[in-house]
């Protein structure tokens, strides 16, 4: 009994989603009866039969942007990345959002499923294939449900008290530091761990809380948005637990050394004096400095130390501070560097008032590409935000104008939105709309033309995302 | 199942958590009572699947309830009391479901063993559950410790101050019909395969060791410094990089440090405020409290590179020697301390004097070690200290000291050797008493062998203390020595005395490991000779004597 079950371990599921996903694109390819797609038939059948005499049914379902295999969510990695999201982005094309395959599936009836998705029209997908498959015993599909407004109602107060907990909770570890106190970064690991924990279920959601940016408290909201990007960023790339909460714990601290620097600097309106640009371009020195003496040295202060030196250092070994022996950036720096650089962008700053919109933000980085920021980190994190990342205000071809609240996996250009008003300019209680719905005609519903600039318009999105 | 059967299964779960915390505290993992300490663990939990597929343990303060069934109590608020132990964490709920695995609960009951009380830990139960990441192991925390429930009113209150006016929508509709920013084009390439071979480089990458980083970054705020006080920091800091380094054994890092503050220390520009910080490191690095963590890494089973030892000892001066000479008498495994036994010999002759205390140790194995050490050091002033404890009660010891007076002595220590070559009570310090005169060879010390071989009593010995005697004397490879073995080889006795044979064998033994080819004649008669032993030790000699020449062509 000591033998680890198989079946049973996440990867052996995620495995199995990547068969399915290998199956359905060769298929896409090829004809079903060709030699390639055959193999992956094959192997799927070999596959899933396996689980099936360990796990009983195998049970694939999509719930929101979650695959669950017999009820375990999948998680989302870069091993599965392709995979994951062209399946995604495939359900939801198909409106097919469970599939069960029983015991005792045969490869013909695997080629039968595998044909009527890939064949599936444009209008009524799923009526279609669940006509088609009607015949075969140990093969079920279902349509894809929408989720109930409650559970997402719910979900949206538990994001909102998490990730007001982490700031309040920032705002006071951060006053601690600056007053010489002894901080229990137990308590701080604990935040982090519950804030990846809502990442991993609700990144979307998260990521809207981060795109408010009309708080007083600029420096500990900053701080938590930047955790929040990372640690989600991180997720992205295949990072684990353990990973995520030391990612999240040091991009929490990464601008800790602007604690020193005088309020007249940090808060002046004006141009800053060559001084002062030089006292704040010190705070990745201090940063190292107030860590070090926070804490014995450990793992976590070792790369806290080291994002905070580096997180103002650029790609091409620009930037700030200087050194004399340069040496490649450090992975976590890097992210955090992306996360940083987006929300501050995004945010009105004492010395930029006028924040820029989340899409323009993303173009800057997009031209920083390989020079300031890292273009493969930078891909997976518009992956993530999508090219209208949450808080965009966008007019719709219908006229109306929405809101996005959440990026759609697969489907960069096509957003989850809020309608905020009607198609002549009327204020209307917002409703959600995701653009990847389509007519009966197959067509999109909605599809974004043009982008505002929130701040121009002086629109409070906190009246939507919070 | 008969009523209550889960629940007595669920009170043999909770005894056998109590169990498994202190005995994987007390024991190591190489340990049999740990390994059984496990499979007892999971063992019950099996015995209670059998009734149920789940068992959730729900956690109140001082006590923990299986459904409504108070299952385990305790009131004393302490680490012990497995109730509040959880508790005090948030712990509210604890499920384990059948198809747990072994490693699972390994890793559950390496969590719950930690001394969190004792350990400097950033970490409680919840977050090292958290990051094991257990399938089967659920938990429900409660966190409200970290809230500030006011706050997130504050902070919605203040963002929703202002409400969107439907006006400023009107105008966004006329004008953005006309001046509204067109989409944006972002070229979006999506991720292929290469990319994520690049990401797992990057993963891969990001895994290796951060200390040189960690240091390349102190040497930095180093450079860009100014101020007396803020090198004394940074001296600070180096001391805290350099103590991690040692506790996870990142040897060469530490001598990478160390090697780079001594080039500045060297430089005649540098000024003495930033000199005397140096210094204070380089002490630091050779403190009781360094060297008792570089133990405890050794100790704990991990192994360093010896030149990377080598390396780091460089650095150490004098003031080290004490503490290591102490980790002797701490350390368990023969690892490390024979990486410390290497160490004092290597710091040894940069004080002799504080090495020789090490024989008064009341530890026999730490005395027998210091010996050591003084032989490896080989200054020929420990023969005096290692007389005053030649006549050691304990034999270990007497045979260490012996040895080394063979390798470092004089005519001084002829007496004492002798004395043990007569000392019937111990087999092992006569061989080394025999071998010791070979180390000394000296004229003296040649004498007394062939003395001894010559004596009547020398026939009587055992064979391998009369092969001791004869293979010692193949250190002297003159033509006298030649001679004298030819003629024991060749002894005719009128009877056939056993005994006559085996000092010929050994002999013969000793003419093969000289490599007399003068020899060989003497030696293919015994060859051919009825006596097994002789013809035996002939034969092996005349071979090895042919073999050494081919070698040498």
């Amino acid at each position: 009994m000591k033998a680890k079950n198989q079946a049973d371990s996440p990867k052996t599921k995620r495995d199995l989603i990547n068969q399915l996903a290998v199956l359905l694109r060769s298929a896409e390819i090829h004809h079903v009866k060709n030699i390639v797609v055959g193999k992956a038939v094959n192997n799927f059948v070999f596959q899933v039969n396996e689980f099936i005499k360990n796990e009983g049914d195998f049970i694939l379902e999509l719930r929101g942007d979650f695959f669950f295999v017999n009820e375990f969510r999948i998680r989302y990695s870069s091993e599965i990345m392709i995979n994951f999201d062209y399946l995604v982005k495939l359900f939801r094309t198909l409106m097919v959002g469970t599939v069960i395959i029983k015991s005792g599936a045969e490869t013909n009836e695997i080629i039968s499923l595998t044909d009527a998705f890939v064949n599936a029209p444009k209008i009524n997908p799923f009526e279609i294939i669940s006509r088609k498959i009607s015949h075969i015993n140990s093969i079920a599909v279902y349509e894809l449900k929408k989720i109930v407004e409650e559970d997402l109602l719910d979900a949206r107060k538990m994001v909102k008290k998490s990730y007001f907990k982490a700031v309040s909770f920032t705002q006071g570890v951060m006053n601690r530091i600056q007053q010489g106190e002894t901080v229990a970064l137990k308590k701080a690991k604990r935040m982090i761990v519950s804030l990846v924990d809502r990442i991993i279920d609700q990144e979307q959601l998260l990521l809207g809380m981060s795109s408010i940016k009309d708080y007083d408290e600029y420096t500990y909201h900053h701080c938590v948005n930047v955790s929040i990007l990372s640690i989600a960023l991180g997720q992205r790339l295949g990072l684990n637990m353990k990973q995520l909460t030391e990612l999240g714990m040091v991009s929490l601290f990464h601008d800790i050394g602007k604690l020193d620097i005088p309020s007249r600097i940090l808060n002046k309106t004006g141009e800053l004096t060559e001084e002062e640009w030089q006292v704040i371009q010190r705070h990745p020195i201090e940063g190292v400095r107030f860590l070090l003496k926070m804490k014995h040295v450990d793992f976590i202060l070792i790369r806290s130390a080291i994002v905070a030196f580096e997180h103002h250092m650029f790609y091409n070994h620009t930037g700030y501070p200087t050194v004399k022996k340069s040496h490649p950036l450090d992975l976590y720096s890097r992210i955090v560097t992306l996360a940083d650089q987006y929300d501050a962008m995004t945010s009105a700053r004492v010395y930029s008032r006028i924040p820029m919109s989340p899409d323009k933000a993303l173009n800057l980085m997009i031209k920083q590409s390989g020079s300031q920021l890292d273009p493969l980190l930078l891909q997976f994190f518009i992956n993530m935000v999508g090219i209208y990342p949450v808080g965009t205000l966008v007019v719709l071809d219908s006229m109306e104008l929405g809101l996005v609240y959440e990026s759609n996996p697969g489907f960069v250009n096509r957003p989850r939105i809020l309608i905020i008003a009607d198609g002549e300019g009327n204020k209307v209680d917002a409703f959600p709309s995701d653009l990847v719905d389509k007519n009966d005609e197959g067509n999109y519903r909605r599809t974004i033309v043009r982008t505002l600039d929130v701040s121009k318009w002086d629109i409070n999105i906190a009246e939507y995302l919070v | 199942m008969e009523y209550g059967e889960d629940i007595k299964s669920v009170k043999m779960v909770i005894k056998m958590l109590l169990k498994a915390r202190k005995n994987l505290r007390m024991y190591p993992v190489n340990n049999p009572i740990y390994a059984n300490t496990l499979n007892d663990s999971f063992e019950k939990f099996k015995a209670f699947f059998y009734f149920k597929d789940k068992l959730v343990l729900n956690i109140r303060l001082y006590e923990i309830y299986y459904g409504e069934q108070l299952v385990y109590q305790n009131n004393k608020p302490a680490g012990d009391n497995l109730a509040f132990f959880f508790f005090k964490d948030g712990l509210r709920e604890l499920s384990f479901q059948e198809k747990m695995t072994f490693e699972e609960l390994e890793a559950f009951l390496k969590v719950i063993s930690l001394d969190f009380d004792n350990e400097v830990l950033d970490d409680d139960t919840v977050t090292l559950f958290w990051e094991n990441d257990f399938q089967h192991i659920r938990y429900v925390v409660e966190d409200e410790f970290l809230a500030d429930e006011g706050y997130e009113e504050q902070a919605v209150l203040q963002v929703m101050k202002t409400q969107n006016d439907p006006d400023k929508f009107k105008n966004i509709y006329k004008e953005s019909l006309v001046t509204g920013d067109t989409v944006q084009k972002v070229d979006i390439v999506a991720i292929a395969d290469n990319d994520l071979k690049m990401l797992f480089y990057e993963l891969e990458e990001d895994a290796k060791d951060k200390v040189d980083k960690f240091m390349d970054i102190i040497f930095e705020i180093f450079y860009k410094s100014k101020s007396s006080e803020e090198f004394s920091e940074i001296a600070d800091f180096f001391k805290g990089a350099i103590e991690y380094a040692i506790k996870n054994g990142n040897i060469e890092s530490t001598t990478k440090i160390l090697a780079r503050l001594k080039k500045i220390d060297s430089n005649d520009k540098v000024t003495n405020s930033v000199k005397k910080n140096i210094q204070t490191i380089f002490h630091f690095v050779g403190s009781e409290h360094i060297i008792y963590l570089l133990g405890e890494y050794l100790d704990s089973g991990n192994k360093t590179d010896p030149s990377a030892m080598k390396a780091l000892i460089s650095y150490f001066d004098k003031n080290a020697i004490p503490s290591f000479m102490n980790l002797l008498s701490m350390l368990d495994s023969i690892y490390a301390r024979k990486v410390v036994i290497d160490v004092l010999a290597l710091l040894g002759p940069k004080d002799f004097m504080t090495v020789t205390k090490g024989l008064n140790s009341p530890e026999w194995y730490v005395v027998r070690n210091i010996i050591y050490v003084l032989r490896e050091i080989g200054d020929k002033r420990a023969v005096d200290y290692l007389l005053k404890k030649v006549n050691h009660p304990d034999v270990r010891i007497k045979i260490e000291i012996i040895r080394t007076l063979g390798e470092l002595g004089d005519s001084r220590v002829l007496a004492p050797i002798i004395e043990c070559l007569e000392d019937d009570s111990e087999i092992q310090l006569k061989f080394t008493a025999i071998r010791a005169l070979g180390s000394l060879s000296s004229k003296d010390a040649r004498i007394v062998l062939l003395d001894k071989i010559s004596a009547k009593t020398f026939q009587n010995k055992e064979f391998n203390e009369k092969k001791e005697y004869f293979h010692i004397l193949s250190r002297w490879k003159d033509q006298e020595m030649i001679d004298y073995l030819i003629k024991v080889l060749m002894k005719k006795t009128l009877f056939s005395n056993s005994k006559i044979y085996e000092n010929r064998a050994c002999a013969a033994y000793s003419l093969g490991l000289i490599g007399s080819r003068e020899a060989l004649p003497f030696l293919s008669k015994c060859q051919r000779d009825n006596n097994r032993l002789l013809n035996e030790f002939s034969d092996s000699a005349i071979k090895r004597i042919n073999h050494e020449s081919q070698k040498s062509g």
